[in-house]
């Protein structure tokens, strides 16, 4: 079962992230911010990671930034699931590792298909 | 000298003195001259001595002299001879004859130079010679009763300052008195061997001549002639002479003349000087424009010159009273009739007081006069003589004063009248004009500031040195243009008046003050201050409306920016939620359905609030939100939002708090007032989330509504206080805590617009107090 990590400071779509992977059979675990969720990564060992951009303190470019540039986490697959709907967040995002970027709001199939893509 | 023979009678012995050495030419000469009519003494001598001694000791009358004897010598003998008389003859016999010794001889005085033995010549010689003789003794015997009856006269001529001449009848000096020298400077001598017309001025000559002329033509005995004339002296200079001429007749014949000359000139140039003086006085009077009359001690003419006859028509009047005449009316200076005894001149001549500057009204044949006239006694020796009138035509002046009167009465009383405020200071600062209308805008009468300093009394301190500079300014000839004076008013007002400074200037042109003429401009300079005021306003409201515009604006770009994040988040978990139901709705359980429904309702709540949130900003910066206070019973109404905001924080916190009212219900908006209260408890709430309690006081005592929120959260960084109400302002330490930085920006619209305020108290980590205060306002016709 594959293990997904979740960091958003937004709770209650935290809780619908979580609920509808579940469904789709993944293991999740879930951070309200980016700091968490850096420290669940070592714990948790994630094959993958949902983060949101626009976060306190660590936001989540810089959660990229970090896992990118660690050799023990580079090739953990990241996908971007934020409200910054500008092309400029999206090639920022990209240009730093991650590997899909989603534009909140979207579908559970959108979200869904982009995750199996990624771990594909 | 005389012509007549006949006078002379016969000599009855002539003594004869004959130097001879050789006896037998004295015989011969004896014998030859005894054969003469003349009755003959003769001597013989030989020697020097001899001859000195007869010259001495006898009178001879005849002297005949051998050339050359062995120790003395005819040339010898006539120098002795001459020595002492001239007139004895002296015939030289010459045994041979040399014509230059001839001519030597009687250079030397000699009467005659004969051969001896040339009896032919020598009788006749010596009749000749004693009958010269004879004439000349009998001339010496003229003169010598001359000078006996004249003696006295002689004396007199040689004293006197005058030069008495006598002249024979050609015009001869025969005698000329020493008064020559001094007043000719010829000496008696000198002057005789000059000729009478010698240095005579040659315009004198003709007169003189003629003069003469008459004299000597003139039948009349002792016919006297008079005549003046210049003549040169020795030392070139011209002098005036008074020449009287006696004429002495010999039987009509005129045969002296007798000259009495005396020394004039200084009379003349006297003369010529009092007539220069006299010319030059009457040119200096006929020049005069100016009348001049001179009047006698009796008023009568005595001169007068020509302007005095060009004014006053003088021409046969002979005393000041003829002039003016019973139809001419005289009037003094102010137009009354003059009566004769007020005339200056009769006054003068009543009193010998002078008189200057009256002035005399005259009416002459039709035409009006005015005459200037002064009336000065004159003296000689002391005693009064009479008066000089002098005085001229001031019609033309009297008609331009009085024109100018006239005017400068038209402009005092322009100037008094003047709608405009005027005044004039000296050249001290010294107030010197004060029209009526400065008197109206000051409230200090002329009488009251006159001979006051005017920048002292009436400027402000704080423009007394620029109105000090500007007054010196027009004092040196400058002119002030427009300049805005500020003047205090006895009531202690300022008014301003545009103010215009002329220099007065006296008929000399000298400076001697300054006029002002100003303009009450005080209401023009209040209404220009409110029209900049209002200006002022307008561009401030301008401003603001540009800087609401300016937000507006700003406010749209932010939220579009926020729309992207806070609107995206919330519509994901609604999106998700109802994709969860859609998807799962068979294998999920009951509850979990349940709970993603109520999450979609909060959701969307949440989303309206916002929106709600946005729309009162939105609205409230274009200020389209219109107060609608409304009674609300201030308990219930809290109660339920509490409840409310409890229920939407799933009741993490308990809200304490204290409601206190003095009346049941009061009149607000409703809506406003929840905007206060849900926006600073949801925020209470939401940076408190460490704690779990948070209160809020809410009174409303003597209409006045406090409400206190209190919480023990973050706090508020100090950096983050000024634009804690802007719009979209989030504090820096917000974290991950929700929100549209819309909540604070929406209670200080909500209470300013309720003329409310809101402060702040907060201190990072330990938590914030949000104080609100607002008026409480009952509409009177609510009822309550």
């Amino acid at each position: 079962m594959k293990k997904i990590l979740v960091i958003d400071d937004t709770l209650h779509l935290l809780d619908e992230v979580r609920d509808i992977l579940e469904m789709e059979g993944f293991e999740v675990a879930t951070a309200p911010n980016a700091i968490k969720g850096l420290g669940l990564i070592q714990t948790y060992q994630p094959d993958l990671i949902i983060t949101d951009l626009h976060m306190p303190e660590l936001n989540g470019f810089d959660l990229i930034k970090k896992v990118k540039s660690d050799q023990n986490m580079a090739s953990l697959p990241i996908v971007v699931l934020s409200a910054k709907a500008d092309k400029e967040a999206l090639q920022k995002a990209k240009g730093l590792g991650a590997e899909a970027y989603i534009k909140k709001p979207c579908t559970a199939d959108e979200l869904i298909s982009s995750v199996t893509q990624t771990l594909a | 000298m005389v012509e007549s023979q006949a006078r002379i009678k016969p000599v009855v012995k002539v003594k004869i003195l004959v130097i001879e050495d050789n006896e037998d030419d004295y015989d011969l000469l004896e014998r030859r001259l005894k054969k003469t009519d003349h009755c003959l003494s003769l001597k013989r001598i030989e020697t020097r001595h001899e001859f000195s001694r007869e010259l001495e000791e006898n009178k001879w009358d005849l002297i005949i002299s051998d050339n050359d004897l062995p120790n003395f010598s005819a040339r010898e003998a006539l120098a002795l001879l001459r020595d002492i008389d001239h007139i004895t003859p002296f015939i030289i016999l010459s045994g041979n004859i040399g014509e230059e010794a001839a001519v030597e001889a009687m250079r030397a005085g000699a009467n005659d130079y004969i051969l001896k033995g040339n009896s032919s010549r020598l009788i006749p010689a010596i009749n000749r010679e004693l009958q010269e003789l004879r004439k000349k003794v009998e001339l010496g015997k003229i003169e010598k009763e001359l000078s006996k009856t004249e003696r006295n006269y002689k004396l007199l001529a040689e004293n006197v300052q005058d030069l008495v001449c006598v002249h024979d009848q050609s015009g001869e000096y025969l005698w000329v008195s020493p008064s020559s020298e001094r007043m000719l400077g010829y000496t008696p001598s000198e002057f005789k061997k000059i000729s009478f017309f010698h240095g005579l001025h040659s315009d004198d000559e003709p007169t003189v001549r003629e003069n003469l002329k008459s004299l000597r033509s003139s039948s009349i005995q002792h016919r006297t002639g008079r005549f003046i004339y210049r003549k040169q002296r020795k030392d070139g200079v011209y002098i005036y002479l008074e020449t009287i001429t006696n004429g002495i007749y010999d039987k009509n014949e005129l045969v002296k003349i007798v000259s009495t000359s005396r020394d004039i000139t200084e009379q003349v140039q006297a003369y010529q000087l009092h007539e220069e003086n006299e010319a030059r006085q009457a040119g200096i009077l006929e020049s005069l424009s100016e009348g001049i009359i001179l009047l006698d001690d009796k008023g009568n003419i005595i001169t007068n010159n020509s302007s005095a006859d060009k004014i006053l028509d003088i021409k046969d009047a002979s005393s000041i009273s003829d002039l003016l005449n019973d139809q001419d009316k005289v009037t003094d200076k102010s137009g009354e009739p003059l009566l004769p005894e007020k005339l200056p001149y009769i006054q003068t001549l009543d009193s010998g007081i002078a008189k200057y500057n009256q002035i005399i009204g005259l009416r002459r044949n039709g035409d009006d006069y005015w005459l200037s006239m002064n009336t000065v006694p004159y003296y000689l020796s002391g005693a009064k003589k009479g008066i000089v009138v002098s005085f001229s035509n001031v019609t033309q002046e009297i008609e331009n004063q009085e024109q100018i009167n006239r005017f400068a009465q038209e402009l005092v009383a322009l100037i008094e009248n003047a709608n405009a405020p005027i005044f004039g200071i000296d050249w001290e600062g010294r107030i010197t004009e004060w029209n009526h209308f400065t008197e109206k805008i000051t409230g200090f009468t002329k009488d009251e500031v006159l001979g006051t300093l005017l920048i002292e009394r009436f400027i402000l301190n704080s423009h007394k040195v620029l109105v000090k500079d500007l007054f010196k300014k027009v004092l040196r000839g400058k002119n002030a243009i427009n300049y805005e004076l500020p003047i205090l008013t006895k009531h202690g007002q300022v008014v301003t008046i545009l103010f215009n400074g002329t220099t007065r200037k006296d008929y000399a042109g000298k400076i001697i003050g300054m006029i002002g003429v100003g303009q009450d401009i005080t209401e023009l300079i209040e209404y220009r201050g409110k029209l900049e005021l209002k200006v002022e306003e307008r561009t401030q409201e301008l401003m603001q409306a540009l800087r609401k515009e300016k937000e507006l604006v700003a406010l749209k770009s932010k939220f579009v920016s926020m729309a992207s994040h806070e609107f995206r988040t919330p519509l994901s978990t609604i999106q998700f939620a109802s994709d969860f139901v859609r998807k799962y709705y068979r294998k999920a359980e009951h509850e979990k359905l349940e709970a993603k429904f109520d999450k979609i309702n909060q959701q969307v709540k949440h989303m309206t609030y916002l929106l709600d949130d946005v729309l009162v900003i939105g609205k409230s910066q274009a200020g389209v939100i219109k107060l609608n206070p409304a009674l609300i019973n201030l308990k219930r109404f809290c109660k339920e939002i509490f409840e409310e905001i409890e229920n939407g924080s799933a009741n993490s916190h308990e809200i304490e708090r204290k409601i206190v009212s003095d009346s049941e219900t009061i009149f607000v908006d409703e809506k406003l007032l929840r905007n206060i209260l849900v926006n600073l408890l949801t925020n209470a709430i939401k940076f408190s989330p460490e704690t779990d309690r948070v209160k809020v006081n809410v009174s409303c005592i003597q209409n006045q509504l406090e409400i206190n929120v209190r919480d023990w959260g973050n706090g508020i960084d100090e950096a983050d206080k000024d634009k804690l109400f802007e719009a979209f302002h989030r504090g820096s330490n917000v974290g991950t805590i929700q929100g549209t930085g819309l909540g604070l920006s929406i209670v200080k619209k909500a209470v300013e617009m309720q003329e409310g305020a809101i402060e702040v108290e907060s201190e990072l980590g330990k938590g914030s107090t949000f104080k609100v205060s607002i008026p409480v306002k009952y509409e009177e016709d609510t009822g309550n």
